[in-house]
């Protein structure tokens, strides 16, 4: 006995795989994928993923030189805080400091507030000068041309060049401002969609 | 139907009855043998090479540069693991519960299936004394990335399979949903994350990166828990989705990273007990605190 | 002290998982009763320092990475530019800028080494090759004193020690493992610096014995991993003090060692407070020349591969 239509019952769940493009049962503000269609593989033309990598040169902290294969694009490294700088892989040794990157001092707090004004503590040379400017324009068009919330940040820059061509030192910009200065948040908290249950 | 010319039953077959065909009696076994039938045909030579041939397409490098880490073990490591897990007046195998015959008290006794182990539902492995021929080993590192957040926006799906494959440099799999849960969202065969089983070089490069550049720059980090652990020799720990970002490949274009997802990591050795496996693991640089569980 | 100095390509630290129990700082066992009388038992201390640098490769090893990572290369999938570096960007046009790209195909032209076929920018016929490599710019704003910008070069493999073959050093053969031996003031040979018992004296356990025999004779400090309590040999002399191959003749001695790495600080022999008159830190290729033949023997197969 034999049937004329073969009927396919009870698929299992976990062989059927759904991908989202729009769930009527999900809540507003769903998200769905552009899927590209699949490009066909042939037979025996599959290969093995292999990412293209980098034999990057590692130096550690301690001078160690190692070399790391990895896919990030660099073609050497050198690392601050590691194993060789860390106190519990290095029982031995009490001398090792951490560099702190946001480091509590008063100097290091200062020269984090006011970074954006590092290279002025010198008086800069005439071919810098030159260089300066166009650079900072160069920084300042992609600023513009991203989301409105940088806007904050181009009075500042233009501020920076006007200083140069005025011979504005940093400590009277500093004496204005205070030393207790308190930056302006750029915006708060932005509404979202959900609300509390 | 085989059908002898002298009119002999052959044995392979009964023979016909009433009416009806004989049926074979040799029990059937080509589903059985697995044949893969690309190989068999003359469209794909390149197929027949082995996998291990570079004229393979299957092929796939493996000693492509010194492990320093399986130099280390190999020199230093795994003859220290010896003399370390060393007792004197050891059995050379303690028994793990078994399934255990019945009595025989009650005729239905006969041919029942084996009770289950005296206090364990299932059955526990055999623990051996380690000699030269068994020393612990680092077999394989599971990591496991399950981003449920994927169900309702499904870029995280994406996201999670890269962070992965950056962090570990060879291509995961996805993680599909299992369950039907309202309340955290997720519904059934929904992809949702990554995973990938790490073995030989690419897992000793893995574990020299979170030895040497990522752990040591967790801020008050004390070590694996020496509680962790499956009794039988394999550990795990997590990581959260911040410590997630200071992988190199990761803390290196941190632009490209608006959003790490946080993994689990587990370390399967050949060891048959946690106290060995944490042995083992300390000695390829792994930190660890807090008191035992009896192993 | 070791780990002053800048190093190249590092090996792995050995860590330090202690199996030392509370109980072994109790009182010292008394009236120890043995087989063998005490003062016929030394415990011997098994020291080296684990390789700093990774082993240095044959001809033959090069010759087989560089054969097995060309067949990656060429097998390697194209590196996505476009991931990490952003259209149109500074760092990209500066990317684009280093590489030497593939001859392109164009029509009317014959490509004597066959034609280009080309996708993302990437031969396919051929491994690709990108070039990362920061070029030195002349009018770099940086300063070119500061450590973050230049190049690294890492020291070179063979040390001043290694040229003065300064055996004391510990910072000589730096890709190989170095045993510590001592030279007997009496006897004048050379083994692994053992202690015998003393019937008078407290009786420690063999480990703790050594470990502590070995600082007090050091002028220096220094911090050591014993492996474990358990001695890895034991090395039986006859009456006349020779090494004893076969176990059926008379034992009248016997030496257990005990295995341990030196962590950091150095190990100087102060010749005064020891019986021992000087002292070597040998690799395992060099140990033969000085330990007698009988207990090279004995020891051989407990060195490391290098």
């Amino acid at each position: 006995m034999f049937r004329n239509s073969v009927i396919i019952k009870n698929i299992p769940k976990t062989q059927v795989r759904t991908y989202l493009t729009h769930n009527p049962s999900m809540s507003s503000g769903d998200v769905s994928l552009d899927r590209r269609p699949k490009k066909k593989i042939q037979v025996g033309k599959a290969r093995p993923a292999i990412y293209y990598k980098f034999d990057t040169v590692v130096q550690l902290s301690d001078g160690s030189v190692v070399v790391r294969r990895s896919q990030t694009p660099k073609a050497e490294m050198k690392i601050i805080n590691d194993q060789r700088n860390n106190p519990m892989w290095n029982p031995s040794r009490k001398d090792l400091t951490q560099v702190n990157e946001r480091a509590a001092g008063r100097l290091s707090k200062f020269k984090q507030k006011y970074s954006l004004f590092e290279d002025l503590e010198e008086k800069p040379n005439v071919s810098e000068q030159e260089a300066m400017p166009q650079e900072t324009k160069a920084a300042a068009k992609p600023v513009e041309e991203e989301q409105p919330k940088l806007q904050k940040s181009e009075p500042k820059k233009a501020a920076m060049e006007e200083e140069e061509d005025d011979d504005f030192s940093l400590d009277d910009y500093l004496e204005l401002v205070g030393e207790n200065v308190q930056e302006v948040q750029s915006g708060g908290k932005l509404a979202k969609g959900k609300k509390g249950k | 139907m085989k059908v002898n010319t002298l009119g002999l039953r052959s044995f392979s077959s009964s023979s016909i009855v009433k009416g009806k065909p004989g049926y074979s009696i040799v029990h059937p076994v080509h589903h059985t043998v697995k044949i893969d039938k690309k190989v068999l045909s003359p469209r794909f030579p390149e197929l027949k090479y082995p996998k291990n041939d570079p004229r393979s397409p299957h092929f796939k490098p493996v000693n492509v540069a010194p492990d320093r880490l399986k130099e280390h073990y190999l020199n230093i490591l795994k003859s220290d693991l010896m003399y370390m897990t060393y007792k004197h007046d050891e059995a050379d195998k303690i028994e793990g519960a078994k399934k255990r015959e019945w009595d025989g008290t009650s005729a239905y006794h006969l041919n029942r299936n084996l009770r289950r182990p005296s206090g364990f539902v299932k059955e526990q492995p055999d623990s051996h004394r380690v000699t030269n021929k068994n020393v612990p080993e680092l077999k394989s590192i599971h990591i496991n990335c399950f981003v449920p957040l994927a169900v309702t926006n499904p870029h995280h799906a994406i996201s999670s399979m890269l962070q992965v494959q950056q962090i570990t440099g060879e291509k995961p799999q996805p993680i599909y949903t299992k369950s039907d849960v309202g309340r955290w969202q997720i519904r059934r065969s929904r992809r949702a994350g990554a995973k990938i089983e790490l073995k030989g070089k690419p897992m000793n490069d893995f574990l020299l990166t979170l030895t040497e550049l990522v752990l040591p720059r967790i801020p008050e980090f004390q070590g694996l828990r020496n509680k962790s652990g499956d009794t039988y020799g394999n550990l795990h720990f997590g990581l959260t989705h911040k410590q997630v970002r200071l992988f190199p490949e990761i803390s290196s274009n941190p632009d490209l990273w608006p959003r790490t997802y946080g993994l689990h990591i587990t370390f399967n050795t050949t060891a048959e007990r946690d106290t060995q496996a944490r042995m083992l693991l300390s000695g390829l640089g792994l930190p660890f605190f807090g008191g035992e569980r009896h192993s | 002290m070791l780990r002053n100095s800048l190093r190249t390509t590092n090996s792995v630290c050995v860590r330090g998982f202690s199996t030392s129990s509370i109980a072994r700082l109790a009182e010292p066992i008394e009236n120890v009763k043995t087989k063998t009388p005490i003062d016929s038992i030394s415990s011997s201390l098994f020291l080296s320092r684990v390789p700093i640098v990774t082993p240095t490769l044959g001809e033959f090893e090069k010759q087989y990475y560089k054969y097995q990572d060309e067949l990656q290369r060429r097998l390697m999938w194209s590196f996505p530019y476009y991931y990490y570096f952003k259209k149109s960007s500074l760092a990209e046009a500066a990317f684009f800028k280093n590489q030497k790209w593939p001859i392109s195909k164009e029509e009317g032209v014959f490509y004597p080494k066959g034609t280009p076929n080309i996708k993302h920018l990437r031969e396919r016929s051929e491994k690709q090759v990108i070039n990362v490599k920061e070029e030195e710019d002349e009018n770099s704003k940086f300063k070119k004193e500061s450590d973050v910008v230049k190049p690294i070069v890492p020291n070179s493999r063979i040390t001043d020690a290694d040229v003065k073959k300064d055996l004391k050093s510990l910072e000589r053969k730096l890709d190989s493992t170095l045993y510590l031996i001592v030279q007997d003031k009496k006897s004048s040979e050379w083994k692994f610096p053992s202690f015998k018992y003393n019937a008078e004296e407290r009786i420690s356990a063999l480990d703790e014995y050594a470990t502590e025999n070995i600082q007090n004779i050091s002028q220096k400090d220094f911090n050591m991993f014993t492996v474990t309590n358990t001695p890895i040999h034991v090395v039986k002399y006859d009456s006349s003090n020779k090494v004893v191959n076969n176990a059926s003749t008379n034992v009248a001695s016997k030496e257990y060692i005990i295995k341990s790495h030196i962590l950091a600080g150095d190990f100087v022999l102060n010749q005064k407070e020891s019986q021992f008159k000087d002292y070597l830190w040998l690799s395992g290729e060099e140990l033969p020349e000085y330990l007698s033949k009988d207990y090279y023997k004995q020891v051989e197969f407990l060195l490391a591969d290098y």
